[in-house]
């Protein structure tokens, strides 16, 4: 049996409540706990506000305005498809948490000592980190797998954030490829060692937010194969060597709409 | 349906601030900046030599239809001593008690300079420059060894955005540029606009530097 827990970083997380609900439908993997970064917290809002800058604006009226319904008007593979073909009932962590007696907790710090205690009181071989910020190494430190990450990249190559923009802007989306990689957590970003990594081809005339999209629901599918992968053991990581990849950091609107322009160059002229 | 009325709104207002200077605007403010400034004949040599270095700039991206200018020689005080270089190699020029103040423009002097290990010391102190830039925003470089008086971290600052812009058309390295572009809004934002003739000339410096890199790298 796999003792598994989950981090999310809100309640009403979609990837999350997948994450959640395919692992506990899994023979052989127990969901012992869940830790839900709250929401309201002035310290969260002013991090994410300095990393993501007005594009926070539009997160929260996604996120917290509209829910699962920004999907509706969505074309193609997304999470909300997912959802409706495993006919997943569920709209909070909280709520299937009491559905199914696993321990859960909500809090404004998940490595502040109480996230801390909780996990380690859930004695989870291994982590399922869906979101919720930088985890400390308190926290790394509880699992005796470890932490588990969905990134949305190809790694070692593309470590840290927009890395997806970032793969069309330096025209390797024919090389790298677009794709998610799963690895353990470490102190570093995106430096952990890979259990397993996919890559999707873009479709001609697909956006940027239709592939992230479809990278979505690799991330849910990937994790819990990932999860199930150490249950039986058949899954060996893979080091990352420091030098075969670069941080990537938040993109700026100008590199952005070049990124736009070179993904169009490569995938619309292909 | 209010929802996703507000949703809407809040996205709007989000493209609106995101979006960017126009590439047309900001040649605009370079021109009228470089028109506005009126240097002394009697004017120091190290804003005689800032000036000189932007009008090559604006030569190169063919802003300026007078003969060819060529970039001058480093001013002496620039050029890297052996001191600097031995910091350089022992990863100290950007630590814990901060970033050394003039190693921008000793690290832009050292560029082309074709030693292996040289360049590699380069790599190391960049990434971390750029580490330290995107995780601190608007708060980074404040800590400067020796203490800088604010008008001098000021043009440190602007020295590091000019060394971004060009490492990153040197090694054709996009995120250089993409830190460079921030920074160059956050001097926009937060410098006083009353400031000294040097220290208007190297911030559109850092901007025709800029402009020049997005010409080579965001064609």
């Amino acid at each position: 049996m796999m003792r598994a827990a989950l981090i999310a970083p809100i309640d009403n997380s979609l990837y999350a409540r997948l994450v959640a609900s395919e692992l506990q439908q899994q023979e052989g993997v127990q969901l012992c706990g869940m830790l839900v970064r709250s929401p309201w917290s002035w310290k969260r809002l002013r991090g994410e506000l300095g990393r993501d800058g007005a594009r926070l604006l539009a997160k929260i009226g996604q996120k917290f305005l509209l829910g699962d319904e920004r999907f509706a008007e969505q074309a193609g593979e997304n999470l909300m498809n997912l959802v409706r073909q495993r006919g997943l009932q569920m709209d909070s962590l909280r709520r299937m948490a009491r559905e199914h007696d696993i321990p859960y907790l909500q809090a404004k710090d998940i490595n502040d000592a109480a996230s801390q205690r909780f996990l380690a009181g859930c004695a989870p071989q291994t982590i399922a980190f869906t979101g919720g910020g930088l985890v400390r190494k308190p926290i790394l430190s509880i699992p005796e797998i470890g932490v588990l990450n969905c990134h949305t990249g190809m790694l070692p190559r593309y470590r840290g954030m927009d890395v997806m923009e970032w793969t069309a802007a330096e025209g390797q989306i024919g090389s790298v490829g677009m794709g998610v990689s799963l690895h353990l957590m470490d102190a570093g970003v995106d430096s952990g060692a890979i259990l397993l990594k996919r890559s999707l081809t873009p479709q001609k005339g697909e956006s940027m937010q239709q592939v992230r999209a479809r990278l979505e629901v690799l991330m849910v599918q990937m994790m819990v194969e990932g999860v199930c992968a150490l249950r039986d053991g058949n899954v060996q990581p893979q080091a990352q060597e420091a030098k075969a990849g670069r941080q990537y950091y938040v993109m700026h609107s100008r590199v952005r709409e070049f990124a736009e322009r070179m993904r169009a160059r490569q995938v619309d002229k292909r | 349906m209010m929802r996703k009325v507000l949703a809407r709104l809040l996205e709007s207002c989000a493209k609106r601030l995101e979006g960017f200077t126009p590439p047309e605007e900001i040649k605009t403010t370079i021109l009228k900046g470089v028109f506005e400034l009126r240097i002394p004949d009697n004017a120091d040599a190290k804003l005689q030599k800032e000036m000189d270095d932007l009008k090559a700039l604006l030569w190169q991206l063919g802003w300026l239809k007078e003969e060819q200018i060529v970039l001058t020689e480093a001013h002496p005080l620039l050029k890297p001593d052996e001191n600097w270089r031995a910091l350089l190699d022992q990863e100290r020029i950007f630590d814990a008690q901060g970033w050394q103040g003039g190693s921008a423009g000793k690290l832009l002097c050292l560029l082309e300079e074709s030693d292996p290990l040289v360049q590699q010391a380069i790599k190391r102190t960049m990434e971390a420059l750029l580490r330290h830039v995107e995780v601190k925003r608007q708060k980074s470089l404040q800590k400067f060894q020796p203490p800088l008086t604010r008008p001098q971290q000021r043009l440190e600052r602007y020295a590091i955005s000019i060394l971004f812009s060009r490492y990153a058309r040197q090694k054709g390295d996009l995120r250089f540029l993409n830190t460079a572009l921030k920074m160059n809004e956050w001097f926009a934002k937060q410098d006083p606009r009353k400031t000294s003739m040097l220290e208007k000339a190297c911030r559109l410096r850092a901007l025709a530097e800029q402009e020049l890199s997005a010409r080579e790298l965001l064609a």
